[in-house]
């Protein structure tokens, strides 16, 4: 093997190595037996996982944030699929607007984002609402599941669709039928980056959650802090394992490689 | 005709609902936060909604915001060229792993950080760089320090955690960009006589360049905003403009200040993503 190659794949591997540092980190500490975060860990134990599962603020918080994603991921992914379908199949005065507009949330930086939000939501009463959480996670998701539906409708052959019209369907059966069944893939994707960054979301919700809006990702916020308490290790864990789950799904559903 | 019509009407129907939450929950927020920022906070914090710059002045001529400025880009400059050396390899070493099931794996660590939410991977950063955390454990016990350093809080801790939140960003669009390259043309290159290195340098780089242009502004844009990661590592007071427009909004409530900083920074990153563009632009010419 030549020496440059070697080089880059040492590189290369060092990066990975970088890239799951942390989150390995935070899965061992989640083990550690001792009362605070130390390393080496003091023994194995589960016993933050059961002080997790025994808390009422970390399991107040773990049904908000599944409530928040539960209303955002249906909402999103109906406001998603419509606009990607049109932006991909439909020619029209203002597309490229409409395409930078949608995506716009995702390059804003955060901190002005939560901060335009938080403005708005005071004057209109909406911080610290589920209401308020609502919006602003519907606003962070919509860039990314519209770009992952959009792969799914650029795979589509238009002929099916035309086949199916001219068999008779009318528009609404082709879209029931037809074009949506065919956009699965895209779809589901759609569905779960929608539902895993509603419910990592961060950025905005600190600006605009409050004391009866703590969300999971806002109570560990709250506790790396102010109070330790070493079941952040634990819910972090869990985390983790959630994303390499749903990753698992995301490949065998399109392929990894075409999500980037 | 009546069929463009009609198609046109279609698509913009479709588009109706995201337009409605675009333009409620995104355009008319941020036009109110420009309003905002034009108005002005009298010393007993009452706003006054009439024309002014005062909140621009304050930033021009503060040497405190433009250390803030000054915080943001430099950490910015650092976590760019960090990403792209990191980066550029990672991406290589992906797209050329031989196998299979490797190549998979890869890009699921790659792709783990955008799933897994950014106060998870910050708190692994927390636990690395701690005093009491695995990396001085390990300094320790090899006997390369003798007392634990301290590592949060410092500008060193924020540029290597805010590396790992942004790196996916810059390995995905070049891997992609990497991905789409003939593989052809690097033969061709070789078979006329080129050195390996000289095939990378004139043939796969420049062929790679529009994901590395989109990678780049892509890290510098989302860079500049980043302020969760840099309050968990360093606290609030590490000078960061992001973390001074929370400071100032949050903790001293002038909205109108926190507003004007807000359109600074914003305007900052429109500049960055529009130079990218241009770049782009040029390069994909050059490219034809």
């Amino acid at each position: 093997m030549r020496p440059g190659r070697a080089a880059v794949d040492a590189v290369g591997l060092a990066v990975y190595a970088f890239l799951l540092a942390p989150l390995v980190v935070v899965v061992l500490a989640s083990l550690n037996a001792a009362n605070y975060l130390t390393f080496p860990p003091r023994g194995i134990s589960l016993r933050w996982y059961r002080a997790l599962w025994e808390s009422d603020l970390w399991a107040e918080s773990f049904r908000l944030s599944l409530l928040v994603t539960a209303i955002v991921t249906p909402l999103v992914l109906a406001i998603g699929t419509l606009a990607a379908y049109a932006l991909v199949r439909f020619d029209f005065r203002g597309r490229g607007l409409m395409r930078t507009l949608v995506m716009a949330p995702l390059v804003m930086p955060q901190i002005v984002l939560g901060i335009a939000l938080l403005n708005f939501f005071s004057a209109l009463g909406l911080v610290n609402t589920l209401t308020g959480l609502t919006l602003g996670h519907t606003i962070v998701t919509l860039p990314y599941t519209v770009r992952l539906v959009a792969i799914s409708v650029q795979n589509l052959d238009p002929a099916l669709e035309r086949a199916a019209e001219s068999l008779g369907a009318n528009p609404w059966q082709v879209f029931w039928r037809v074009t949506l069944p065919l956009l699965r893939p895209g779809v589901v994707a759609g569905a779960i980056f929608a539902a895993i960054i509603s419910f990592g979301e961060l950025g905005v919700t600190l600006l605009i959650a409050g004391a009866s809006t703590t969300t999971l990702p806002l109570r560990i916020f709250n506790y790396t802090e102010y109070n330790f308490d070493p079941a952040i290790n634990a819910v972090s864990t869990i985390f983790v394992l959630l994303a390499v789950v749903l990753i698992a799904v995301l490949d065998r559903l399109i392929g990894l490689v075409r999500i980037g | 005709m009546r069929a463009a019509a009609r198609r046109r009407l279609t698509a913009w129907a479709l588009l109706a609902p995201a337009l409605v939450l675009l333009v409620g929950v995104f355009v008319v927020p941020s036009l109110d936060l420009l309003r905002l920022s034009l108005a002005w906070t009298d010393p007993g914090r009452t706003i006054h909604s009439d024309f002014s710059l005062a909140n621009y002045r304050n930033f021009t001529t503060s040497a405190h915001f433009h250390r803030l400025l000054w915080g943001s880009v430099k950490l910015t400059l650092w976590v760019t060229a960090g990403c792209l050396l990191l980066g550029y390899p990672a991406a290589w070493y992906m797209v050329h792993a031989r196998r299979r099931v490797a190549r998979t794996v890869l890009y699921a660590i790659v792709v783990s950080p955008l799933l897994i939410s950014v106060i998870v991977r910050t708190f692994g950063w927390v636990v690395l760089l701690a005093n009491n955390g695995v990396v001085n454990w390990a300094l320790t016990v090899t006997g390369a320090v003798d007392k634990p350093v301290r590592m949060l809080g410092t500008f060193g801790s924020v540029t290597v955690a805010s590396i790992h939140v942004l790196l996916p960003f810059m390995i995905l669009p070049i891997a992609s960009g990497l991905q789409d390259i003939d593989p052809t043309l690097a033969r061709a290159a070789q078979n006329l006589g080129a050195t390996p290195a000289q095939t990378f340098w004139r043939v796969t780089l420049p062929l790679s360049m529009p994901g590395v242009l989109a990678g780049t502004a892509l890290v510098i844009a989302l860079g500049l905003g980043l302020f969760i990661t840099p309050l968990l590592v360093a606290g609030p007071l590490q000078p960061l403009l992001a973390l001074g427009i929370y400071y100032v909004t949050l903790n001293q409530l002038d909205f109108p200040l926190g507003a004007a900083l807000s359109f600074v920074l914003l305007i900052f990153a429109l500049l960055v993503l529009a130079a990218a563009a241009r770049a782009l632009s040029a390069v994909n010419r050059s490219a034809v």
